[in-house]
């Protein structure tokens, strides 16, 4: 296996027809996908990675610090 | 109020009723069976309906009190449960095909803590599938329809509770909130609903949609009745001793500094209807001698994929052993898988950035509330749309300021604030500081003392029609609650 197969598949890289293409996922019996649902996954997915893109700059235009972690409100920097 | 029928009194009146016996918990809670047999057809507000089990639960309350054993204000009420809620000998679906069996042995913590306070189990209300999103035309259940208007959704994914508030088909009820499905459908359907803060009402024996989201709260009609619920649900200290979230809740709110998320606001497209109201709502809450300036609310640009990510990931987390089995994924609804799928394709590294990012909002956010007492929006930036509508948003989020505050943690409190021009409800959100619940009661309760909007009712669905006007939201299981 080469290396670069573990990583997360680009957008236009997306095949409908098996789940295991989109991630790194996977499930012990194959996960048929129609296209339509390819595309509606590689949209919504495309969504997001760019939200925590977006997210990750300003976390280090901020000096964000990474000591700093945890979700729930009595959790305290 | 006491000229409305007993299905429509809040939940303090009706204790109060009961508690000097000018009241039979028996005689209500047929007043509310027969409600449901009138309305449920038409509103699918139910997916189960349990009349033996209130009937025993109120012929019990009834005996109870009468030795003089009344163990308070919520004994022989009538109540509802949104079907996420685990309830012993009671089959729990979350809205699901794949949960259409499942009868569990134990009762969640939620269930059990309303069993001890002595309501009376009317049914657990319709969710949507694993209560993710909006409904969708091939879900297994049909999908409850808002009273105000049944071509509409009642919001969700708590939509059965609200619309049996709504129209009278339960006194109260408990729903969970994980980016925004109690306060969502209380705005929508002109009830009240309240998320409280993160962790203070148990989560065990609820079905998840996303761990580090979901919330458990009260719906009701009034401020005073969730109140009056959250006393009940909400775990003891390590002390053994809790919040009154009753007492209190009549005191003046002036001097109370609300905060309004001006450039937020103007950020996220908001109806012409809707800020009208929210503008109406200050001036009342400015009347009662609150202080309200503009604040910042930094980073919540960053709520919607924050959110989006952890969702899916912990509910794809979650749904992974049926995901494997080739029969049991065949089971989920269309809606449900496609919302789901997303959730397998993002990275640790995706998950673990929002997760940090989400620290950094809180803490934005516990500043802000360092300087206000209170932030306030709309609760939605529309009304409710109708399912047609609704359909052709698909996946799409636009629940921009109800959101934030799933991730905080902090909570966050929908109430009626007025109606648009076609009459549909709109709600008033306010948002306040970890464990500071007391504080949303006391001024949403202020608000409802000089305002009606939440005593308004929504047509009769009885007079007013029989069941769905709309062929598509008739749902694969054929339109009908199960009575046991």
């Amino acid at each position: 296996m080469s290396p670069s197969r573990n990583l997360r598949p680009q957008g236009d890289e997306l095949d409908a027809g098996d789940i295991s293409t989109l991630g790194s996922f996977r499930p012990a019996s194959r996960v048929r996908l129609t296209e339509a649902e390819a595309r509606m996954v590689r949209l919504f997915r495309d969504r997001c990675a760019e939200g925590i893109r977006n997210l990750l700059r300003d976390l280090r235009a901020q000096d964000e610090p990474a000591t700093v972690f945890g979700p729930g409100p009595r959790s305290r920097a | 109020m006491n000229e409305q029928p007993l299905y429509f009194r809040s939940i303090e009146d009706l204790s109060e009723l009961i508690r000097t016996r000018a009241l039979s918990p028996v005689e209500l809670t047929e007043a509310f069976i027969t409600r449901i047999e009138e309305c449920n057809p038409a509103l699918q507000a139910y997916i189960t309906v349990t009349p033996e089990r209130a009937r025993d639960d109120a012929r019990r309350a009834e005996a109870e009190i009468t030795r003089g054993a009344w163990r308070g204000p919520l004994h022989g009420i009538p109540v509802s449960l949104k079907d996420v809620f685990e309830t012993a000998g009671v089959r729990t679906t979350a809205g699901s095909r794949l949960l259409l069996d499942h009868v569990p042995a134990e009762d969640s913590d939620v269930a059990a803590r309303l069993r001890a306070a002595g309501t009376v189990l009317l049914g657990k209300t319709m969710a949507y599938e694993f209560a993710l999103g909006t409904p969708y035309e091939d879900d297994f259940f049909p999908p409850a329809r808002n009273p105000w208007d049944r071509d509409r959704i009642p919001g969700g994914s708590s939509s059965g509770s609200a619309a049996a508030l709504s129209a009278g088909l339960c006194a109260g009820s408990v729903g969970s909130d994980t980016g925004g499905s109690i306060r969502h459908p209380a705005a929508h359907s002109g009830v009240v609903g309240l998320k409280p803060t993160y962790d203070l009402v148990s989560r065990a024996g609820t079905i998840p949609l996303a761990w580090s989201l979901d919330h458990a709260g009260p719906m009701t009609r009034s401020v005073g009745d969730a109140a009056l619920l959250l006393e009940i649900l909400v775990a003891d200290g390590p002390e053994g001793a809790r919040a009154s979230y009753v007492s209190g809740l009549d005191a003046p709110i002036r001097g109370t500094r609300i905060g309004i998320p001006e450039e937020f606001l103007a950020a996220n497209p908001v109806s012409e209807d809707v800020l009208r109201a929210f503008h109406s709502a200050l001036d009342v809450l400015r009347s009662l001698g609150a202080a309200t300036s503009p604040v910042a609310l930094p980073w919540a640009e960053h709520a919607e994929a924050m959110l989006l990510v952890i969702q899916r990931a912990e509910a794809a987390a979650y749904h992974e052993p049926w995901v494997q089995e080739e029969d049991r994924r065949a089971e989920y609804g269309r809606g449900f898988w496609e919302r789901l799928l997303p959730g397998y394709t993002f990275s640790a590294t995706e998950y673990l950035q929002a997760q940090r990012g989400r620290g950094r909002l809180r803490r934005n956010l516990e500043q802000v509330l360092d300087e206000v007492d209170v932030v306030a929006s709309p609760t939605m930036p529309r009304t409710a749309p109708t399912f047609a509508e609704q359909a052709a948003l698909g996946v799409a989020m636009n629940v921009p300021f109800i959101s934030l505050f799933n991730l905080t943690g902090q909570p966050s409190l929908s109430i009626p604030c007025g109606f648009d021009h076609q009459g549909l409800p709109i709600g008033l959100l306010l948002s306040g500081r970890a464990f500071d619940e007391q504080l949303l009661l006391r001024v949403g309760a202020a608000f409802q003392g000089a305002t009606d909007w939440h005593l308004r009712r929504p047509p009769d669905p009885v007079a007013n029609g029989g069941p769905a006007r709309d062929a598509r939201v008739a749902g694969a299981a054929g339109g009908r609650a199960t009575w046991l």
